[in-house]
């Protein structure tokens, strides 16, 4: 399994996942918002339970790659994908038209914004769950508690599950957007810059969480915060806009993309040059 | 000189202080007429309120007696037209905001027909109303032609106010629903609508207003007649056309039309109380539990 992307216009497919492991992966994906490209040929392969951190200037089309890998772009009125995006072994863009809801009960999202309903903490966690299916009380409580739990939630909330979401801390909120994100189970997690609204006791909650997660989880995080990334990420692709147009500049493990960059401007980006 | 041009405030804030007092005085003026209005109303028409003139049978054109006949060709009217322009409202505006869009075409059509129909006299509606309902569709003078006259004139204002709240639901939640894979009925039941409700009561209310205030439309279609209709497909009075009945027509009518006038702003008040209730109650329901 090699990195594609740093060789920009090579073309190639997606290879087979291996036995037992949801893989993501893109191919020559490009998207536009109306008459704006936004995204231009991204191809990369995510690694499987690991975290990817997704850097690049603003307006570098980081947000809107990630919402292409769970199809959120449908929401924008006007937006057109080409190229592939692979999940599993589903072409999610494909011609026989996967239904978004099943991918998306795979693929769960975190916003840049902390964004509760306005509903209980309680009823934040079940109403997917009854979406979903469950409806036994027992099997609520213990999943809603178990979600909470992963996400150090528990200790601080159970006992006023009943109240308001929107009356929790900025970092509260956030985990329990998280733990919403977590309670259906997905195999992969799209997180976009996540601590960015929060404070540095809460980002450090949220990057041990992260760690923690990658065990079972397939990572995806946007941040601005390179410092972050080099925290938490086991690979790095770098984006950068060129006339508008998002494109992957970079991408490798970590450790290479921060000490041995092959690309100019990813050297210039990193050491703040730029 | 040259200083004293420099002291004096500059020319475009004395004039918007004038317009600002300008518009103040207009709005505190009309504020205190509404108020004397009512006052007035008041005055002559709670004596005359009692439980004899709410469920009494009207006597000697309306002079005495009671307004029961009147209520309840009332209560038809508004009710079939708010319960059937509700629905039909409410699908249009979720259609347009949650599948078609503010842009598209449908919904500029009912957002710029808003403004030619707010400037369309009710006559109007009645004469429209009273050639497709009572001609047309067979119906005659009845209460059901003239709550379908009414839904004509209440259905695009229903859409807008609801439209516009629908459209004010956060981007964000939905997106948060999306991405917690609920289906899109699943959106818009749970998460949408009930964020929406407070603007879309809002628009419930201006019908039923509309409703509860319209003559002229009313005149051609559901008619005059002071009597206690068996049937929607009876014709009927309501508050309004008795209102007006009573005040222009019926030499000393005006204590019972005080009093009908008083009974239509309290009837008003209430309608719009239960509304608040009905819905601070379902988003209550919605957002607890
Ligand atoms: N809904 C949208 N409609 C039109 N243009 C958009 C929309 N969302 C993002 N864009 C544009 O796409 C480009 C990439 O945006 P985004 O993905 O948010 O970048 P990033 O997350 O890296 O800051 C930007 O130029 C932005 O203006
Ligand atoms: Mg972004």
């Amino acid at each position: 399994m090699g990195y594609l992307g740093d060789a920009m216009d090579q073309r190639q497919a997606c290879h087979e996942p291996a036995a037992g492991e949801i893989s993501l992966c893109t191919d020559q994906l490009c998207l536009s918002y109306g008459s704006k490209q936004a995204l231009e040929g991204v191809s990369l392969e995510i690694k499987p339970r690991a975290v990817t951190a997704i850097i690049g200037p603003s307006g570098s089309g980081k947000s809107s790659f990630l919402c292409c890998l769970n199809r959120l772009t449908d929401l924008t009125a006007g937006s057109a994908v080409s190229g592939q995006v692979k999940v599993g072994s589903t072409e999610i863009y494909g011609t026989q038209r996967h239904d978004p809801v099943q991918l998306r009960r795979q693929v769960g999202m975190v916003f840049q914004r902390a964004n509760p309903f306005p509903f209980s903490i309680w009823k934040n966690l079940a109403l997917p769950l009854r979406h979903h299916g469950v409806r036994d009380k027992q099997q609520l409580r213990q999943r809603i508690e178990s979600a909470l739990q992963r996400v150090g939630l528990w200790d601080e909330v159970s006992d006023r599950l009943n109240t308001p979401a929107g009356a929790l801390s900025g970092g509260q909120q956030q985990r329990l957007c998280i733990a919403r994100a977590l309670v259906l189970e997905p195999s992969i997690l799209l997180m976009d810059e996540p601590c960015s609204a929060l404070d540095p006791i809460s980002t450090q909650r949220i990057e041990r969480l992260i760690l923690e997660l990658k065990e079972r989880y397939t990572i995806v995080i946007v941040t601005h915060d390179l410092a972050q990334a080099r925290r938490i990420a086991d690979h790095v692709a770098l984006f950068w806009s060129f006339e508008g147009k998002g494109r992957l500049i970079e991408y490798g493990p970590a450790p290479q993309i921060f000490h041995h960059p092959t690309h100019e401007l990813t050297g210039a980006y990193l050491a703040g040059h730029i | 000189m040259v200083e004293a041009a420099t002291i004096a405030p500059p020319l475009g804030a004395r004039s918007t202080l004038g317009i600002d007092t300008l518009v103040w005085g207009v709005g505190l003026a009309l504020l205190a007429l509404f108020g004397l209005l009512l006052a007035e109303m008041f005055a002559a028409g709670l004596p005359v309120l009692s439980l004899e003139f709410i469920t009494g049978e009207a006597s000697d054109a309306g002079r005495s007696g009671g307004i029961s006949a009147v209520l309840v060709s009332t209560l038809w009217v508004v009710a079939l037209a708010v319960g059937i322009a509700l629905p039909l409202a409410l699908g249009t505006a979720l259609y347009i905001s949650e599948y078609l869009g503010r842009g598209s075409t449908l919904y500029r059509l009912i957002h710029g027909s808003l403004d030619v129909l707010s400037a369309v006299p009710s006559v109007v509606f009645g004469l429209f109303g009273n050639a497709v309902f009572c001609e047309l569709l067979g119906l005659g003078y009845s209460l059901a032609a003239g709550a379908l006259t009414l839904v004509c004139m209440i259905v695009p204002v229903m859409v807008k106010a609801s439209v516009d709240g629908l459209t004010a639901v956060p981007t964000e939640l939905r997106a948060a629903g999306s991405a917690l894979a609920l289906s899109k009925p699943a959106l818009i039941g749970h998460i949408v609508l009930p964020a929406a409700l407070p603007g879309v009561a809002s628009g419930v209310l201006l019908g039923v207003a509309r409703a509860l205030a319209e003559t002229a439309a009313l005149l051609f279609t559901s008619g005059y007649v002071l009597r206690m209709p068996d049937s929607p497909l009876d014709s009927g009075r309501t508050l309004s056309i008795h209102i007006y009945d009573l005040a222009m027509n019926v030499a000393g009518g005006d204590r019972f039309a005080y009093g009908s006038a008083t009974v239509l702003v309290i009837l008003l008040l209430m309608i719009n109380g239960a509304i608040a209730l009905v819905s601070s109650y379902a988003h209550r329901r919605t957002t607890d539990s």
